[in-house]
C-alpha cells in the first residue's frame, strides 16, 4: 500500500493538471509509418515505447501479466495502438507511455470512434474486450485470405507485420478522430497540401507497373486510349518515340516456357507496338519489343510486363494474344 | 449454424444443407423436406430425406471412423478437447493486454488421425476417434502451421519468431530448417499457409505459392513459383477472389505452361470476408470455405464442371482466438473444421 501511495504521490507530481494536449493531425500513412517502426519490439505489459533504428529491441518470457521484460524498449498491444496513434497527445516512440488499456479503446470514444469492420481503412485499429481482457490491432489492408496488421501480439510473438487469416466478430473496428487528408494518388490535385501532386507526392509510391494479370493462352482485347503516359522510349530495346499512352500486362509464374505475344491493332489506324520487360517496368529492363510480336525466355520466378505503347503519341483498340511453348 | 431448433445432443453442434446440382435449391422436390426444418425431432434434411445424424451406421459420432455402408452422409465432432496443459488437453494463451490463442493449426493424416498444433504446450497431440494416440514434442510455441508430408514427418510454419519452416520427423526431432524470407516471400508474415506435396514444400503469399524446400527437406534455392494452389492431383492450379458482395469466383487453370482460364461464381449466403482454399477432392470436385461476416463459415462444393454439389454451414468460433488455420478438406473430400469455444477445442467433421 505503501509504494501505491507514493507512486500516486509521484504521478501528481510529474502530471499536476492531469490534462493531456490534444493529439496531432496525423496521415494514413504517417500512422503506419510508426507502426511499422516497432516492428520487431519486444511485447512489454503495460508499456509503449521504441526506438526508430530498430535497436535494443528487447526480450519477453513467462505468461503475461506475470511475465519477465528484459530491456527498456517495446510496447503491450494497447501501449503499442496509443502510440502508433499518438494518443492523447505527440510523443516521441522512444518515450515510455501506456495511457490506455484495450477497456479504454472498446469504451470510451473521445480520441477515436466506432466504424463498421467493412469501413476499415489503413490506420484504423480493430479491438476487442471482455471481462478477462483484451486486444487491439493496426489495420494495414486485406485480402481474400485474411487482414494484414501490425500488432504487438504477446510475450512469446512480441511485435510483429502479419496477415491474420481469422479474426473473430468480437473484433469492432474503430477509427482515430483527426486523420487529416492524404494524398489521392490519381486524382490531379494536391490532397495533403504539400505542394505535390499525385506520383510525384513521395506519400504515392506509385507503381507504374501496375497492370492487368495475364496468362498463358489469353487473347485479351484492350486499348491504350485514357492511359497515362509513363514511358516515351525503351532504351534497352529501341530508339522509337513511343509518347503514347502505356497498357500493361502483368504475366506471373509462366515458365519455364518461351512467350509469343503478339499485337493485333483494330483497324490498323493506330501505329502501337509491344514491349516486354523483366521483374520491373524500368524501360531499361525492356527485352523484347516488336511491332506486332515479342518472343521471349521466361524464367518462373520472375515477373514479365508485357507493355503496349502508343508510337507518336497514338492510341488504339488491339488484340493481344499469349501464347507459351516449352 | 442455419438451424431453428436446438439439437438435443452434444455432437448435434451443426447443421449441414446439400443442394444437389446446380439448381438444387430451388428445383422442386417430391422428397419429404427441403430444409433441416422440415424435419421431425433431431433429424436433418439431406438430398430431400429427414436423416438421422451420425450416418445411420449405429456408432456414436466419437467412435464413427466414416464408414458409410448406408450412403447417408456422416457428420459430427471427431474430437473435443478441453483446454489444459495435462495430456489430451490443449493449450490457451489469455493475456489480459494481447492476443487470445489456442491451438493454431491441424492436419488430417491418410488413416484418419486428426494432428492439433498445440503450440502453447509446444506439442502435437494426435488424436484417432476422439482419443489421443499420441503426442509429439515441438522445439517452440511460436508454430502456426502444419503440414504432413508423404513420408510422415512433419511442417511446422513460424513466422514471428523463427521466420522459418521446421521439418520433424515423427518423433519430434529436428531434420532441417529453411527460412521463409527470400524470393517470392518479400515479408515472413504474408504467408498465409503451408502446402506439401511429393516436390517439396511451398508456402502460400496470396494468391501465389513458393516452394521453397525441396523433397529431402532442403532449401530450393530456386524458388519456383505458380499462382493459385494444386489440385490434389497436380494437373490444375486453382485460386478465388471476392468481387464484392456475397460473390465469390474460382479461378481454374491448367497447372501447364499454357491452356484456359475457367471461371465458376460461387455465391454465398452471407458476405464472405475470408477465403479458405479453393481445395480439391480426388474426384475432382473444389470446396471453397469462407468465414462470414457476421460469424460463421461456409463451405461450398463444386463438381469439376462448377455446379453445386453442396453447401455446408458451419458454426463460427465463439472465441476471438488467432487461428491460422480452420479448415482442411482431405483427399476423400471430407471437410474438418478446427474451432475454439469457452470449454475448448473441437474439430468438427462434414463427409458430403
Amino acid at each position: 500500500m505503501k509504494t501505491h501511495v507514493l507512486s500516486i504521490v509521484a504521478w501528481l507530481v510529474a502530471f499536476p493538471t492531469l490534462t493531456w494536449a490534444d493529439p496531432p493531425q496525423m496521415t494514413r500513412a504517417e500512422i503506419i509509418d510508426l507502426a511499422e517502426s516497432g516492428v520487431g519490439y519486444s511485447y512489454w505489459w503495460g508499456h509503449g515505447c521504441w526506438r526508430e533504428d530498430g535497436e535494443q529491441t528487447g526480450s519477453c518470457s513467462g505468461s503475461c501479466p506475470s511475465c519477465t521484460h528484459s530491456g527498456s524498449y517495446g510496447a503491450d498491444c494497447s501501449g503499442f495502438a496509443s502510440k502508433v496513434w499518438q494518443v492523447p497527445e505527440a510523443s516521441d516512440v522512444t518515450v515510455n507511455q501506456h495511457p490506455y488499456s484495450t477497456w479504454h479503446f472498446y469504451n470510451e470514444s473521445t480520441h477515436w470512434y466506432r466504424i463498421e469492420r467493412s469501413e476499415l481503412q489503413e490506420g484504423d485499429a480493430l479491438v476487442r474486450r471482455n471481462a478477462s481482457g483484451g486486444h487491439i490491432i493496426i489495420f494495414a489492408s486485406k485480402n481474400e485470405r485474411g487482414y494484414q496488421v501490425y500488432e504487438c501480439n504477446s510475450c512469446r510473438r512480441g511485435c510483429i507485420f502479419q496477415t491474420r487469416t481469422t479474426l473473430g466478430s468480437e473484433y469492432v473496428a474503430i477509427r482515430r478522430r483527426d486523420i487529416g487528408n492524404q494524398e489521392i494518388c490519381d486524382d490531379q490535385e494536391d490532397n495533403d497540401g504539400d505542394g505535390k501532386i499525385d506520383c510525384d507526392d513521395p506519400d504515392c509510391e506509385c507503381d507504374q507497373c501496375q497492370g492487368e494479370e495475364i496468362h498463358c493462352g489469353d487473347v485479351v482485347h484492350g486499348t491504350n486510349a485514357g492511359g497515362t503516359n509513363n514511358i516515351d522510349m525503351y532504351p534497352g530495346c529501341s530508339e522509337w518515340d513511343e509518347s503514347g499512352p502505356e497498357k500493361i500486362y502483368v504475366l506471373r509464374n509462366a515458365g519455364p516456357c518461351h512467350v509469343y505475344a503478339t499485337l493485333e491493332v483494330e483497324g490498323d489506324e493506330a501505329d502501337l507496338d509491344i514491349f516486354a520487360l523483366e521483374n520491373t517496368c524500368s524501360p531499361d529492363a525492356c527485352k523484347e519489343s516488336g511491332d506486332t510480336q515479342a518472343y521471349f525466355g521466361v524464367d518462373p520466378a520472375k515477373v514479365y510486363y508485357i507493355v503496349i505503347d502508343g508510337y507518336a503519341g497514338d492510341t488504339g483498340n488491339f488484340t493481344l494474344t499469349i501464347e507459351c511453348n516449352d | 449454424m442455419k438451424i431453428k431448433r436446438t439439437p438435443g445432443f452434444l455432437w448435434l453442434t451443426f447443421s449441414v444443407l446439400f443442394l444437389l446440382g446446380a439448381g438444387g435449391c430451388s428445383s422442386a422436390s417430391k422428397g419429404e423436406c427441403e430444409l433441416d426444418w422440415d424435419c421431425p425431432g433431431n433429424q436433418f434434411c439431406i438430398d430431400h430425406a429427414c436423416i438421422v445424424p451420425g450416418g445411420g451406421d449405429g456408432k456414436d459420432d466419437k467412435a464413427d471412423t466414416g464408414d458409410n455402408e448406408t450412403g447417408d452422409p456422416v457428420t459430427g465432432e471427431s474430437l473435443r478437447s478441453p483446454w489444459g496443459r495435462s495430456e489430451g488437453q490443449l493449450g490457451l494463451s489469455d493475456p489480459e493486454e494481447g492476443s487470445l490463442e489456442g491451438p493454431m493449426s491441424f492436419a488430417v493424416s491418410g488413416s484418419g488421425e486428426i494432428f492439433v498444433l498445440d503450440q502453447i504446450n509446444e506439442r502435437i497431440q494426435v488424436f484417432l476417434d476422439g482419443n489421443l494416440v499420441r503426442s509429439i514434442p515441438v522445439p517452440g510455441s511460436t508454430f502456426e502451421d502444419i503440414e504432413l508430408a508423404p513420408n510422415g514427418s512433419i511442417w511446422l510454419l513460424d513466422r514471428s519468431v523463427r521466420e522459418s519452416v521446421v521439418l520433424l520427423d515423427s518423433s519430434g526431432n529436428i531434420r532441417s530448417e529453411v527460412a521463409l524470407a527470400g524470393a517470392g516471400v518479400p515479408r515472413v508474415g504474408l504467408v498465409t499457409g503451408t502446402y506439401c506435396r511429393e516436390d517439396g514444400l511451398w508456402v502460400e503469399v496470396f494468391p501465389d505459392l513458393i516452394r521453397i524446400a525441396d523433397a529431402s527437406g532442403g532449401a530450393d534455392p530456386a524458388r519456383p513459383a505458380v499462382s493459385g494452389l494444386f489440385s490434389q492431383d497436380g494437373r490444375l492450379l486453382l485460386t478465388a477472389k471476392l468481387p464484392g458482395g456475397q460473390e465469390a469466383e474460382v479461378y481454374v487453370r491448367p497447372a501447364g505452361a499454357s491452356g484456359g482460364e475457367t471461371i465458376f461464381k460461387v455465391t454465398f449466403q452471407g458476405t464472405p470476408e475470408v477465403l479458405m482454399g479453393p481445395f480439391t477432392d480426388r474426384s475432382g470436385r473444389i470446396y471453397l470455405g469462407a468465414h462470414i461476416a457476421d460469424g460463421g463459415v461456409e463451405v461450398v462444393a463444386l463438381e469439376p464442371d462448377g455446379a453445386v454439389h453442396a453447401r455446408v454451414d458451419l458454426p463460427p468460433a465463439t472465441r476471438a482466438e488467432d487461428v491460422f488455420r480452420t479448415l482442411r478438406v482431405t483427399a476423400d473430400g471430407v471437410i474438418y473444421q478446427l474451432a475454439v469455444d469457452d470449454s475448448g477445442a473441437v474439430v468438427r467433421r462434414v463427409e458430403p
